[in-house]
């Protein structure tokens, strides 16, 4: 959660720094340690998104509970 | 106003009826557990509420 | 296209029920400066601006608004799931339930429905941003004066969060701003 509002933070001061090429790499850093921990947390929790954009290797996870609403932090 | 005038005047130049934010720069950043907690990665846009009082003030 | 990640933004407690404070929220998501109205008025608006920063800024914008709108329904269906009848009709939801039981709808505080009226896309791409600007003042202040109004520390929390995110969105539609008008200068004298 944390790593991707990282990532997203970067994100949009990128869209209007578009030049800020020391923001650009910390964001490529960012994107690839998330992209790690999402395979993680989709290999015990299932799927994180739709349309095909998540494997869902054994069985149609999408449609578990809890849903984010439902959640207990 | 020619292009040139406005170049020269550079940053230092203002136009009536016209807001302007200021430009931010790119410093430092906190880490992930702090960015999210606070509510953005970027020191300088971090505004806590409700602001902390001066010391000896009531708060109003 | 859009894609939805099955997760929150950030994470949302609540510490029992509390009807009350969950009708001062559910504000934030039926009125005209909640969080969707501002995030169809920024998808709305990328279609007509000029500079491509700004298309990609107010897509970004108004995608985030969407998943903070999901917060906002998140804190309201906790707060009032587990509450009882009475707890409801002392909170004066008596009437919403009639319509609604605890399910989300989109309401103001004086309980009219969310209208399209709400969304402001004037075409002009300075005067959009300008709108945008004092829209996210405008959730900024209602989030103050719902933390003021919180009794529970974990929603603060929350809404200290989304607050936050309002004053970081001012600061990129004010680049934007900046952005927009020095390009619309430029093609005004180099054409």
């Amino acid at each position: 959660m944390a790593l991707e509002f990282t990532c997203l933070d970067l994100n949009l001061y990128l869209d209007t720094h578009p030049e800020d090429y020391r923001a650009l790499s910390d964001f490529n850093q960012c994107a690839q340690q998330l992209a790690q921990a999402k395979k993680e947390y989709e290999s015990l929790y299932g799927p994180l998104l739709n349309y095909g954009q998540s494997p869902s290797p054994n069985a149609w996870r999408w449609v578990e509970d809890p849903w984010p609403w439902e959640t207990i932090f | 106003m020619s292009p040139e005038e406005i170049k020269a005047q550079g940053m230092g130049y203002y136009r009536l009826a016209r807001a302007y934010v200021p430009w931010q720069q790119y410093t430092q950043r906190w880490g992930l557990e702090e960015g999210l907690k606070k509510g953005t990665i970027f020191p300088e846009l971090y505004r806590p509420y409700p602001p902390k009082p001066d010391r000896g003030e009531e708060n109003v | 296209m859009w894609v939805y990640e099955k997760k929150l933004q950030y994470p949302v407690r609540v510490n029992g029920p509390n009807p009350w404070l969950a009708k001062m929220i559910l504000t934030q998501y039926g009125e005209p400066d909640g969080e969707l109205a501002a995030s169809l008025k920024y998808l709305t608006q990328r279609y007509t601006m000029p500079l491509s920063q700004a298309k990609a800024l107010l897509t970004d914008i108004g995608t985030e608004e969407l998943a903070h709108m999901e917060i906002i329904a998140a804190l309201v269906y906790n707060l009032i799931k587990d509450a009882s009848l009475e707890e409801i009709k002392r909170a004066g939801l008596d009437g919403y339930f009639t319509d609604h039981d605890r399910a989300l709808y989109f309401v103001n505080a004086s309980g009219a429905p969310w209208t399209a009226a709400y969304i402001q896309s004037k075409g002009d791409p300075i005067t959009d941003l300008y709108e945008n600007m004092a829209a996210e003042e405008k959730a900024r202040s209602t989030y103050e004066y719902l933390i003021q109004l919180s009794d529970d520390p974990d929603v603060t929390d929350t809404l200290k969060f989304l607050r936050e995110r309002e004053i970081v969105h001012f600061q990129r539609f004010g680049e934007a701003l900046k952005l927009t008008y020095d390009y619309l200068e430029r093609k005004k004298y180099f054409y």
